[in-house]
């Protein structure tokens, strides 16, 4: 694992209208290339912390710094190019834009963000809908894909810019178990190849992907573990490792 | 279900107030210019009848009583005649007026004058021609004004004879001085009513002499013309608006449950069948139509009293009265309001049974589909911003079609509207039919008429001169008012053929035309005074000053006495100063169109009025429209914006992109009302001037008009549409996806 911080989060709080508070002081540094996942109980906060750190959400207070600049002081514009350019999110409902075809909700992101002519950007997608296998469904309309299909989709959007993290919130989440470890088999393959990934998940067997695990308990980091880098060969030894780890959380 | 009919309401407040505001503002409309016509047209008659007015009036200048010749005619049940006598008074800036005299106080509700008063028509107060307590001088007598008098006979905005009543001293005497001009007026009732009102007295041979025979029904839409006009525009406005308040139902209706699917997925887990969820809409948003008919029939007590003032001034009465509300009026409008209303509510409530809890609570907001046309992001080079607006636009065009259409319908009210107030604005002269004529000079010989000439030459120059007359003939048994002319003197609103070039020729009115059955080209047998056959050539038809009247042109006969010549100045501007400035015994000089130019007025004032209303009311109302499809719209999109925002679209881009959004619609709207313009445009207004008098109406809106409504529209609905996407900023990512 490099050591090189690619986000830094300081005393980060998140307070909502209603005084509840969710997150308090949370202090946190990702890693390049590294998949770290969030655990916890339910209402912890793991959502809350993911959407902060990726600018979906605004803190309360405290810093989310990227490449030197904080996030949470960014003008619309320019948080704007940073969601285009540097992150990609992947949600347990898929969030795709259903008018859309699965090639247009694919490039739409790499459309926007211009660094590419509009041939390569659309190149760039078919390629990637070819890796995850989904080269014969580029023109078909979201709604007559699987939900493994689907979050497949969500997946090649997500990477169409090349993006520096990639976020995901609970992706296998609202699939069945082969989609789902499909779905885990290709975000493993992207951290393999360099990609940072930060996901928040409650399935110990996407748990089990990560080379970090943050436990996050009444809105704090109560547990942070690096793990070895995830290796299927291993899976028996690694789970035993997780799941007790995880039991020592209050799991 | 009380709780969730209140909750449905309060879901969608803005859409509720709305409807209820649409809903009182057209039904107060109808109900109020409903209510008032015919309070208007039914108090009418009953002050006709109250003042005993004749089924029929013949007017006849001579010196002889009439009523014995009318007496023996079939049909005729009673006759009564009164003499008048026909002087020149001096009016407002000195002018001269022909004012018709007589002693006859029976049919108007005012006490005899003594003999040094007078009592007038209402209208030469209302011109501000004479006020009470004025003096007028009438041949050696000077009689001051006692008051005046509302005349239902005369008196209409399209006569409006200058009447005046004395004492009967006071009549003999001005009747015995040199030189006065005797009419008589012969009111005659009818045994029964004529089966052919365009036949009138057939058998009575004095027909090509007496100078008007009118009955009841024509003087009665004499009187009621401009209300007419002016109800009907209202209440073409009024549809519209009543239009509009069903497309916002509709519009609220389906993008409420688009917006309500998981609210009614849950009453249907709840237990609640499909015919509850329905009910409960349908009772939420007839309470919102009943709420604004309820306001509107309230408010329509005063209202309907305002427009039936409104009303009766433009008849040329003053006197106030109060009317009661049209109880037939109000359950017709109602009934059709809520019936309407249902139909449209029960027609969008379909896709409430497509609704299953599952599919609702899955992603709550309806399916999007990919319609049969599919604009493809990936195949085509158009801007980013522009092609996925076009895209979220076809994506849900039904949605924005009641936009274009609402947008569509008002731009085309508005054109019709402008283009109805500029026909009345420059070209009332041409719209009437009247040959431009600044004056006529009567004079007693040719060789009087040859000096006046010359002085009048020098006091302001004379364009053009000839001799005019009005006759009768008797055209396939019908009397019609013939203006014959040495020439022709202005290009008149000729609709089609050509003006008469010889004596033999003669002009129509088209709607004379068209009751006669005749035909331009056709040849006709006619009587005149001095022939009784005489072959004329139909060579045209001529737009006149209403469809009632039917008349005729014609070039002068020189045979008959020529006693009248129409003078045109080079410049109009100079009539007044020749109107005060010349003075010569025994000739007398008329403002021709001074009769027309109160009428003109008013009813150039009531289409700028109706004008300024409804292009008030296309503005608030187009603009509040605007207002709730983007607010709506974003309202229902919050998550898919959400998604963008996620994917990178800044907020500004996402406004760019439904104001491009509301551009298409706007684009569609507007071309949409440019072709009902093109097309039924002059079929509607040609319709309405019909009903309202006109025979046609070929005025063309200038193209500047055109691009001031639709730039006007379109910068509204843009700063409305920046204005409501201004929510987009406060859509929070995380708390959407």
């Amino acid at each position: 694992m490099t050591e090189k911080s690619i986000i830094q989060v300081k005393n980060l709080s998140k307070r909502y209208d209603n005084n509840n508070q969710i997150l308090e002081g949370i202090d946190l540094e990702i890693f390049e290339s590294t998949f770290t996942v969030i655990m916890g109980p339910s209402g912890a906060g793991k959502s809350t912390l993911l959407q902060n750190i990726s600018t979906m959400d605004q803190p309360t207070s405290g810093q989310v710094v990227f490449e030197a600049q904080d996030l949470t002081k960014l003008s619309d514009k320019a948080l704007s190019r940073f969601r285009r350019k540097e992150i990609g999110f992947i949600f347990q409902s898929f969030n795709l834009i259903e008018h859309l075809s699965v090639l247009e909700n694919v490039c739409l992101p790499g459309f926007l963000l211009k660094s590419k002519s509009k041939k390569q950007v659309i190149q760039r997608a078919k390629d990637l809908l070819t890796g995850l296998g989904l080269g014969d469904h580029a023109n078909q309309a979201i709604n007559h894909l699987s939900g493994g299909q689907k979050q497949r989709v969500a997946i090649a959007r997500s990477l169409i810019n090349q993006p520096k993290i990639l976020f995901a919130d609970e992706p296998t989440g609202a699939l069945d178990s082969t989609s789902g470890i499909e779905v885990l088999d290709n975000l493993t393959l992207n951290n393999q190849n360099g990609q940072t990934i930060v996901m928040v998940t409650h399935d110990l067997k996407a748990a089990l992907r990560a080379d970090r695990i943050l436990f996050i308990k009444d809105g704090q980091i109560y547990g942070d573990r690096i793990f070895t880098p995830y290796d299927a060969s291993q899976l028996k030894a690694r789970r035993s490792e997780v799941e007790a780890w995880l039991l020592e959380m209050g799991w | 279900m009380q709780k969730i009919v209140k909750s449905l309401i309060l879901g969608q407040k803005a859409f509720m107030v709305t409807i209820a505001i649409l809903t009182l503002l057209s039904s107060l409309t109808m109900i109020t210019v409903l209510t008032a016509y015919q309070a208007n047209v039914s108090q009418y008659q009953t002050a006709y009848r109250t003042h005993k007015l004749p089924d029929i009036l013949v007017k006849q200048d001579t010196q002889q009583d009439v009523a014995a010749d009318l007496k023996g005619l079939k049909n005729v049940k009673n006759v009564s005649s009164v003499p008048n006598i026909i002087t020149q008074v001096e009016g407002k800036d000195k002018q001269n007026i022909a004012l018709l005299l007589s002693d006859d106080t029976t049919r108007v509700n005012v006490q005899a004058p003594s003999d040094h008063e007078v009592i007038l028509a209402s209208y030469l107060e209302s011109t501000g021609n004479f006020k009470r307590g004025d003096t007028i001088h009438i041949g050696n007598k000077n009689l001051i004004v006692k008051g005046f008098y509302e005349d239902q006979l005369l008196g209409s905005p399209l006569f409006k004879y200058k009447q005046g009543i004395v004492s009967q001293t006071t009549f003999n005497t001005l009747v015995a001085q040199k030189g006065s001009q005797m009419t008589q007026m012969a009111f005659v009732d009818l045994v029964k009513k004529p089966k052919n009102a365009d036949n009138l007295l057939s058998d009575y041979h004095n027909r090509l002499k007496a100078d008007l025979i009118y009955d009841k029904a024509y003087i009665q839409k004499a009187y009621t013309m401009l209300p007419t006009i002016v109800a009907l525009v209202i209440i073409l406005a009024a549809i519209f608006l009543f239009g509009i308040c069903q497309f916002v139902i509709r519009f609220a209706l389906v993008s409420g449950i688009a917006k309500d699917r998981k609210k009614i997925a849950t009453f249907k887990t709840l237990g609640m069948s499909g015919r509850q969820v329905k009910l409960a809409y349908v009772s939420a948003f007839l309470l919102s139509n009943m709420a604004g008919l309820f306001v509107a029939i309230l408010a329509s007590f005063w209202t309907s009293n305002v427009a039936f003032i409104f009303f009766w001034h433009l008849n040329g009465f003053t006197s106030v009265k109060h009317i009661p509300l049209n109880i037939v009026v109000v359950l017709a409008i109602t009934l059709l309001m809520l019936g309407l209303s249902m139909i449209i509510i029960l027609l969008s409530l379909k896709e409430t049974g497509n609704i299953s809890p599952a599919s609702a609570f899955q992603d709550g907001q309806s399916k999007s589909k990919q319609g049969k046309f599919n604009f493809d992001l990936t195949k085509n080079s158009l801007p980013l911003q522009i092609g996925i607006a076009f895209k979220d636009y076809v994506q849900k065009i039904g949605h924005y079609m009641t936009f274009t259409l609402v947008i569509g319908l008002f731009v085309f009210l508005s054109l019709m509207i402008a283009t109805l107030n500029q026909g009345f604005k420059g070209h009332v002269d041409s719209l009437f039919g009247l040959p431009k004529v600044d004056v006529v000079m009567r004079t007693p010989d040719h060789t009087i008429r040859g000096e006046a000439l010359q002085q009048i030459n020098t006091l302001t120059s004379i364009k053009s001169s000839g001799y005019i007359q009005e006759t009768k003939i008797v055209l396939k048994d019908e009397v019609i008012p013939v203006h014959r002319y040495s020439t022709i003197p202005y290009e008149m609103k000729v609709l089609s053929g050509h003006t008469p070039k010889n004596q033999q020729e003669l002009l129509l009115s088209s709607n004379l035309i068209k009751t006669l059955k005749l035909k331009v080209g056709q040849k006709v047998h006619i009587k005149t005074q001095l022939s009784d056959n005489t072959e004329m050539t139909i060579v045209g038809t001529y737009q006149t000053i209403n469809n009632l009247g039917k008349e005729a042109y014609s070039l002068v006969d020189l045979d008959l006495p020529m006693n009248n010549t129409y003078i045109n100045l080079k410049s109009t501007d100079q009539k007044d100063k020749l109107l005060t400035g010349f003075h010569r015994d025994k000739v007398q000089l008329t403002d021709t169109s001074a009769s027309s130019k109160s009428l003109i007025t008013t009813i150039q004032t009531a289409v700028k009025l109706l004008a300024s209303i409804i292009s008030i009311l296309t503005l608030v109302i187009s603009g509040l429209f605007v207002y709730l499809v983007s607010y709506l719209t974003i309202e229902t999109e919050k998550r898919q914006l959400a998604l963008k925002k996620m994917l990178g679209f800044t907020n500004v881009q996402l406004k760019v992109q439904y104001l491009f959004r509301a551009g298409f619609a706007l684009a569609l709207g507007i071309g949409l009302s440019l072709i009902l313009d093109r097309f039924i445009g002059s079929f509607l207004l040609n319709g309405l001037v019909d009903l309202g008098g006109l025979t046609q109406f070929t005025v063309q809106l200038p193209l500047s008009y055109d691009i001031a409504i639709i730039l006007l529209l379109v910068v509204e609905s843009s700063l409305i549409v920046i204005s409501a996407s201004r929510r987009i900023t406060k859509i929070k990512i995380g708390y959407f996806l």
